[in-house]
């Protein structure tokens, strides 16, 4: 599904230029949950934004379900990303003065799917993670794990091929986390290919394989069997 | 530590250039609109306020039994409140036209002066002007007496001592130089050069000339109201008591509101109780400029805040660093004094190249620098940068400094939606503010163009109108001249008028008539045969001008369609109208023409009656002299004219005009207006649309979170651009549903001025 070759990404001030990834090379097939860890600063952020066409890569080749999307306009990769990719964040990223139900609804107004429709989506969405009784709460009205559960409902609503998510469990206490986690191996086991930026072993291992990085290159890959 | 505070400013200035110099630009042009308007109402309220004893001085008018008002008095007038009313020192009866320019000639020298008046001897007891040089108590005593302002002396005799030398008005009467006076240093109603005694104030001394400015000086400070009920008594027991057959107290409370009033002299040009002053004007335009003001104050505030956000971090770290919540007030409060002091240091220099042209435009002198207000100025302007530093600065420095540490330190800039309501509506205000102007410049436009479209009447194409300065040319050798100019080839038609149509100042002179018995007060204008002929305007009934003796010695009459309805004729011919006052030969009504509008489209047409000859009742100077030319090579003609002139009036340079440009003029005054309307519409759209700008980059600033996870979830640029536009739209038409009356009302106020009106 992802196949990205020899990737150089490159951060440039006035006067000096880092490399933030450095001839990275990476494959994930379709139904794939993936792990991606390292210390701060070795890259695995950017590389995610990379995936999920938030930000340029400066070399290489990316393709995505076969096709070349490294150069793409901001306007295809918009509208790949609004009808492929789903995303779940540390610090949640959900609206303030948007509902739960509107903020999970979000997604299908910008795929243009019609009110009725949207409506049974994102309440079977809500039932699946059980949140369906905060519907209408704003997202302050809620604890960290609840907040995190709609931020992964709002990825997952579009049914979305793939969900890349950074850190999901980096602000939440270990119960919690573990629910974030265990909606993820969910989605996964139903067939979503998952991409997960993670400091932490323990979540790791719910992936298929873990890719390690460090100074803006992958060191090591580690299938768990 | 002052100077680390100026230099940490300047530096956060720099890395903010784009919105330092939106936010200091902003500001500047709504100071620099306000400075102007701030001076020119200096420079307007300090009218007739040159001399302490001018608080004394009252301009008298008449109310009549129509309700008309009118600023010309009778003769006598001055002469029976000086003689009856125990509060009045003195009275004088001047006649000006001080726009008119009229030559002047010492021996060879000769000059055309503007600034003249014709008074009687009293006049330098009721005005205080200087006398610098010669009698300075009764410089008028003598009948061909003339006082002379210092340039005028200069002018004409050089260093020469101007005391008993004589002057030659008109080419035609010389009068005496028995001082010399000081123009005075503010500006003024009357703007005087010269005063002399009239020569023909004897023949011209009677009720019926309607033709004199009445001025009356109290003997101590005393309210208008009170000099008003005085001379009032006296003018009702003098003149009208014989007909109205009661006492004053009987006829005051049967409601009628004939008879005298007065206007203090200092109110005249501001305030005055009739007529047409520049203050309601001014009024507007000052309570536009502070709203402009206070809008670019808001905007300055807005962008202040919006570049603020990215110093959250810097107030955390401050905060970290032990610094308390005041001294980070007092920090930003100086950061926003010292932009606030760039804003009025551009604002000044955009002033000082913007004054010429707004000088030039209302045809005045103001200037930043005089030394005459400077201190009253200075103390404006202060006060103004107080007002706009804390309007500009309170509202930023206090959010700035109240930033939450933790909150900040973790990057966490938003605080809720505090205080949208008030940025919302200082939004709306501006957008009122705009549309109102853009409404205003709509109906203004159309108003100008209704006027320029409008038929006049008269014909006013290839008409010449030449200023004759001498009063032979108008007069006694006005044949000749006409003979000489129809002998031109082209020359069509020769005629003249007191009453030019376009002439800003022109003969106003009313005359009481009577026709079968009643009193009627009609507009009296002196003409010669080809009048009618040579302006294209239509006759009515009966017939135009001939030759014949009657006609050319006011003994026939024409009269305009006006007169008619007010002397209520049908029909021209076998009726007669007389003057009761003065001559008791009637006039037989000859002809009704059309009427054609003189005077410009604010004034309904005034009744006039046209007469051939200075002969009857009152000597009616001033006009000009018409020429028709033929369709072809204008300028050939034109110059054949010229050169004739150099005989005709050797010594003053022709002064000449087109007709149709003349008439125009009398839009001048609203082309004007059209300019400052259009003026302030830009500057406060400009200003609207940088408020537009500043709450836009504030609630991007702190939007940017939302818009990313929602450009993450898929939303383009269309979505994004709708979800921000849309509450400004909607701040935008609520603007306008309140402008559009507001606008509705003010043009209606506006086309009020208008006889002639688009509806």
């Amino acid at each position: 599904m992802i196949k990205i070759t020899n990737l150089q990404k490159y951060y440039r001030t006035d006067e000096v230029e880092t490399v933030a990834l450095n001839n990275v090379s990476i494959h994930v097939k379709e139904g794939e949950f993936v792990a991606v860890m390292g210390p701060s600063g070795c890259g695995k952020s950017t590389l995610l934004n990379i995936v999920g066409l938030l930000d340029d890569l400066d070399e290489g080749s990316y393709l995505f379900n076969g096709t070349e999307v490294a150069k793409f306009k901001e306007s295809n990769r918009s509208n790949l990303r609004k009808h492929n990719i789903g995303f779940v964040f540390q610090s949640f990223n959900l609206i303030d003065e948007l509902t739960v139900f509107e903020n999970v609804e979000l997604p299908l107004v910008y795929t243009k799917v019609p009110a009725a429709e949207r409506k049974r989506r994102v309440e079977e969405v809500l039932e699946k993670v059980q949140i369906m009784h905060r519907r209408n709460h704003f997202p302050q009205q809620l604890s960290g794990g609840q907040q995190q559960r709609v931020a992964v409902a709002r990825a997952v609503v579009n049914n979305p091929k793939l969900i890349l998510a950074d850190e999901p469990t980096g602000n939440l206490d270990s119960n919690n986390g573990n629910e974030v986690m265990q909606l993820l191996t969910e989605l996964n086991e139903t067939g979503t290919t998952i991409v997960m930026v993670t400091h932490s072993e323990h979540d790791a291992k719910f992936a298929d394989r873990v890719i390690r990085m460090l100074d803006g290159q992958v060191i090591m890959e580690t299938a768990h069997v | 530590m002052l100077k680390n505070y100026i230099k940490f400013t300047f530096r956060t200035l720099w890395k903010n250039k784009g919105y330092a110099a939106i936010n200091i630009l902003g500001l500047s042009v709504g100071l620099t609109s306000f400075l102007v308007i701030l001076l020119y109402l200096n420079y307007e309220l300090s009218y007739d306020r040159w001399d302490p004893g001018l608080e004394k001085v009252f301009k008298v008018s008449i109310r009549d039994a129509d309700d008309d008002i009118s600023p010309n008095t009778q003769a006598p007038l001055a002469a029976l409140l000086r003689d009856n009313a125990s509060q009045i020192e003195s009275a004088t009866k001047i006649s000006t036209d001080v726009t008119f320019e009229i030559p002047l000639s010492v021996e060879d020298k000769v000059i055309s002066q503007s600034g003249a008046i014709s008074a009687d001897s009293l006049f330098f007891q009721v005005f205080p002007y200087k006398i610098i040089d010669g009698d300075p108590l009764t410089p008028l005593h003598k009948p061909n007496a003339m006082v002379i302002s210092a340039a005028i002396a200069t002018k004409l005799f050089g260093q020469e001592n101007p005391i008993g030398k004589t002057i030659k008005v008109f080419n035609s009467f010389e009068r005496e130089v028995t001082a010399v006076m000081e123009h005075p240093q503010g500006p003024t109603h009357l703007d005087i050069q010269m005063v002399y005694r009239s020569p023909y104030e004897t023949d011209n001394y009677h009720w019926g000339n309607w033709s004199y400015y009445t001025y009356v000086k109290t003997k101590s400070l005393i309210r208008g109201e009170e000099v008003e009920s005085a001379i009032d008594r006296i003018y009702y027991t003098d003149r009208l008591m014989k007909d109205k057959n009661m006492t004053y107290e009987a006829f005051r409370t049967s409601g009628s509101q004939e008879g005298l009033f007065v206007d203090a002299v200092h109110d005249i040009h501001n305030f005055p109780k009739y007529g047409n002053s520049n203050m309601a004007n001014i009024s507007i335009l000052l309570v536009l400029a502070i709203l402009l003001l206070f809008a670019g104050a808001v905007n300055f505030s807005n962008l202040s805040i919006a570049s603020s956000l990215k110093r959250a971090k810097e107030v955390g770290v401050k905060k970290v660093l032990g610094f308390s919540q005041a001294r980070l007030f007092w920090q930003f409060m100086g950061e926003i004094v010292i932009q606030c002091l760039i804003a009025l240091g551009i604002a000044i220099l955009l002033l000082h190249i913007a004054l010429p042209y707004f000088n030039r435009e209302f045809q005045i002198s103001l200037r930043l620098f005089d030394a005459q207000f400077s201190w009253g100025l200075v103390t404006q302007v202060i006060a103004c940068l107080v007002v706009v530093t804390l309007l500009s600065g309170l509202y930023p420095a206090v959010f700035l400094s109240r930033y939450n540490t933790t909150k900040v330190l973790k990057g966490d800039y938003s605080s809720g939606k505090q205080g949208a309501t008030l940025r919302n509506g200082l939004i709306v205000i501006q957008f009122v503010v705009a549309a109102f102007f853009i409404i205003g410049i709509v109906i203004v436009d159309r108003q100008l163009n209704y006027m320029q479209q409008f038929d006049k009447g008269f014909s006013g194409e290839q008409v010449l109108r030449i200023q004759a300065l001498m009063m032979q040319t108008r007069e006694d050798n006005f044949e000749q001249v006409k003979n000489s100019l129809l002998s031109i080839s082209g020359v069509q038609t020769v005629a003249k008028t007191t009453k030019v149509p376009g002439d800003q100042f022109s003969d106003t002179s009313t005359m009481n008539f009577k026709h079968n018995g009643e009193l009627h007060r009609l507009g009296s204008v002196k003409v010669s045969k080809d009048y009618f002929e040579t302006l294209d305007i239509k006759l009515i009934d009966g017939r135009l001008f001939t030759d014949s003796y009657n006609d050319q010695h006011t003994r026939s009459a024409i009269i305009n369609e006006t007169a008619a309805m007010k002397l209520g004729l049908q029909h021209a011919g076998g009726t007669y109208i007389t003057y009761p006052d003065c001559d008791s030969i009637p006039m037989e009504v000859v002809g009704i023409v059309k009427d054609f509008n003189v005077l410009g489209l604010e004034q309904q047409i005034q009744p006039a009656v046209f007469t051939i000859g200075n002969d009857a009742c009152m000597f009616q100077s001033g006009g000009a002299i018409l020429v028709k030319l033929a369709d072809g090579d204008i300028g050939k003609q034109v110059t054949a004219i010229e050169n004739l002139w150099k005989r005709v009036e050797p010594g003053f340079g022709i002064r000449l005009s087109f007709l149709d440009e003349n008439f125009h003029q009398l839009f001048s005054s609203h082309l004007r207006l059209q300019r400052i309307v259009a003026f302030f519409g830009f500057t406060a759209i400009a200003i609207a649309v940088i408020g537009l700008f500043a709450l836009t980059a504030f609630l991007i600033g702190r939007r940017t979170k939302e818009i990313s996870i929602r450009k993450i979830l898929g939303a383009n640029a269309t979505d994004l651009g709708l979800l921000l536009g849309k509450d400004f739209m909607r701040l935008i038409a609520f603007a306008v549903v309140v402008a559009i009356p507001l606008g509705w009302w003010a043009a209606d106020v506006w086309l009020q001025n208008f006889a002639y009106r688009i509806s």
